[in-house]
């Protein structure tokens, strides 16, 4: 088990008016191997479940367990947790922050303890994992890289130090269409070279619906759904949680009204698939 | 409305006219040319919506249009006046209001009407009248509520529905928005869509939206494609949609309605470019 959740629970400005209970009563199990995505409207608590996962939040009630480091213990181990969990926030490119890309992409394995060579070959490494060429970009400074490019020394300064979780908020907002598609199979990639377990929070539900294995909702900090998919994205009920559907689901619910039937699909080349088999059906009667 | 007459025929005015623009960025290592050689004109009540991928010159070529950046090459003219015209620069930028991307970077005040105040106040507009606009930009964003409370406690979509509010207190023609939805949620982006759309129908302001979401777009009653500095392409949504050379080329993607629409037309089974949703649903009904 990766991550185990038990009841947790989290309030702000307790004893103030302002008291919010950002979580409540959450219970959450993500398995190694597992990519999961976390969706729910903006206050619904994604952050703060987030922020729980990495202790980067003081635990007040329930239990956090993380790769077998239990964060309910008076003193645990943070520094190994971190070097666990690969946390990217939103628009991690602001995060930057040496004059050139080696030092910054060094500055994680440097900092868990990798003597210099070790921690430029980790860099080295984590460079070519994100597509980008080592020899072109490390002495270049990372303010001088393009959008797409700056996310993607990010990340590979998160993969330095070998983390066995990768955590995202947000991973494509703000990008354009070409960079969202290469930061999509950047992940796909990653999840099948290096980190397994993937946590994405996310607004965009196409993304979600494209490479997650599971969906879990949240709602005024409870959790409402943990389910697939594609059992999650055909409920009629998803407007109650101000959520919207897939634009390919969307396509497919129109089409059944019409009476048009198609199966369940979730993704722009299975929709493509299904409609051509559907048509070419009828053209045969 | 800016209707004048000329030689007995009545045309339209122009709000915005940009000849033959360039920009380039001086640095160190020299220059380098953000916008080339740009045309393009923007009329009352327009919808426009500019599309480019990253680093094309799209929030250059923003910036140019009400003279924020001055052109290096050519003229950027608001109702006829040059934006190099250092006298009349606030009256331009009244008239052509820019809204950006990140909320929180917009609000200069703790108070919501005392920020939608703040432009009219640097124009010189009296109290009275200030009060009347802080009112009818707020009405027009459906904000009236919050007018007493403060923005850091708003939604992003929200922020930026006051962040236009500031904007339309002004009173321009033509606002220009540099993805101003692409930090906001599903619902925050609809809210400012929303506003944007009814601003364009009911009160007949210009629109220029610069966006990476093309569903954006498909309601546009002009796209401009533009690709290292220069407008490579103009056309309506179906133009531009239906050139699926030109949306690869230039780094963009087809909404997908149309991606779906174009794999049936391949396959020989439509003929039309599908739009929306509704339209590929009822072209697929239609052959079944």
């Amino acid at each position: 088990m990766s991550i185990v959740i038990k009841n947790l629970s989290c309030k702000y400005g307790a004893k103030t008016p302002f008291e919010k209970l950002a979580l409540d009563g959450i219970d959450l199990t993500v398995r190694e191997g597992e990519s999961v995505g976390i969706i729910g409207a903006t206050g619904s608590g994604k952050s703060t479940l987030l922020q729980h996962i990495n202790a980067l939040i003081k635990l007040q009630s329930g239990s956090v367990e993380v790769c077998g480091i239990d964060l309910t213990e008076r003193k645990p181990d943070l520094k190994r947790l971190r070097k666990h969990i690969g946390m990217l926030f939103q628009y991690p490119e602001y995060q930057l922050f040496a004059e050139t890309v080696r030092e910054d992409v060094m500055f994680g394995p440097k900092n868990f303890g990798m003597k210099n060579e070790e921690a430029e070959d980790a860099a080295r490494t984590a460079i070519g994992l994100v597509g980008m060429d080592w020899e072109e970009v490390k002495e270049r400074s990372p303010l001088e890289l393009s959008g797409g490019q700056k996310r993607r020394v990010a990340i590979a300064g998160v993969l330095a130090y070998k983390p066995d979780i990768l955590v995202l908020d947000e991973p494509t907002a703000g990008l354009d269409p070409a960079g969202k598609k290469e930061m999509l199979d950047l992940i796909t990639s990653l999840r099948q070279k290096t980190v397994s377990t993937v946590l994405t929070v996310s607004h965009n539900m196409d993304e979600i619906a494209a490479y997650c294995d599971r969906v879990v909702v949240l709602a005024d900090g409870k959790k409402v759904f943990d389910t697939t998919p594609q059992e999650l994205f055909y409920r009629d009920d998803l407007e109650n949680f101000r959520l919207q559907k897939p634009h390919v689901v969307h396509i497919v619910e129109l089409l059944a009204q019409k009476g048009v039937v198609l199966p369940h699909v979730l993704t722009e080349e299975a929709l493509e698939d299904a409609l051509l088999t559907y048509l070419r059906e009828r053209r045969g009667k | 409305m800016h209707i004048f007459k000329k030689n007995g025929i009545i045309s339209i005015m122009k709000i915005l006219n940009a000849e033959n623009v360039s920009y380039a960025y001086k640095s160190e290592e020299g220059e380098t040319l953000a916008v080339r050689n740009v045309s393009l004109s923007i009329e009352q009540g327009e919808f426009v919506v500019l599309l480019g991928h990253n680093g094309c010159g799209k929030s250059t070529l923003a910036k140019l249009l009400n003279g924020l950046l001055l052109p290096t090459e050519g003229t950027v003219s608001v109702y006829g006046t040059p934006t190099t015209d250092p006298k009349k620069i606030y009256e331009i930028r009244s008239k052509v209001g820019m809204v950006f991307q990140n909320p929180d970077n917009q609000t200069v005040a703790s108070i919501i009407e005392d920020d939608i105040a703040f432009g009219p106040e640097n124009l010189g507009v009296n109290g009275e009248e200030i009060s009347r606009r802080v009112e009818e930009a707020l009405e027009a964003v459906g904000m009236l509520a919050y007018r007493k409370g403060t923005p850091f406690k708003l939604s992003g979509g929200q922020k930026q529905r006051i962040a236009i509010a500031s904007v339309l207190a002004m009173h321009p023609d033509v606002l220009i928005l540099d993805e101003s939805t692409a930090m906001l949620d599903p619902c925050g982006r609809q809210e400012v869509l929303d506003t944007v759309r009814h601003l364009n129908r009911e009160k007949n302001m210009a629109v220029l939206l610069i966006t990476h979401y093309m569903d954006e777009a498909l309601s546009a009653d002009r796209i401009l494609v533009m690709e290292q500095g220069e407008i490579v392409r103009m056309g309506s949504p179906k133009e531009i949609f239906g050139d699926i050379n030109l949306i690869k080329e230039c780094k963009l993607e087809l909404p997908i309605s149309c991606k779906i629409g174009y794999a049936l037309s391949q396959n020989g089974f439509l003929t039309d470019t599908c739009l929306t949703d509704e339209e590929l649903v009822e072209a697929v009904c239609r052959l079944s």
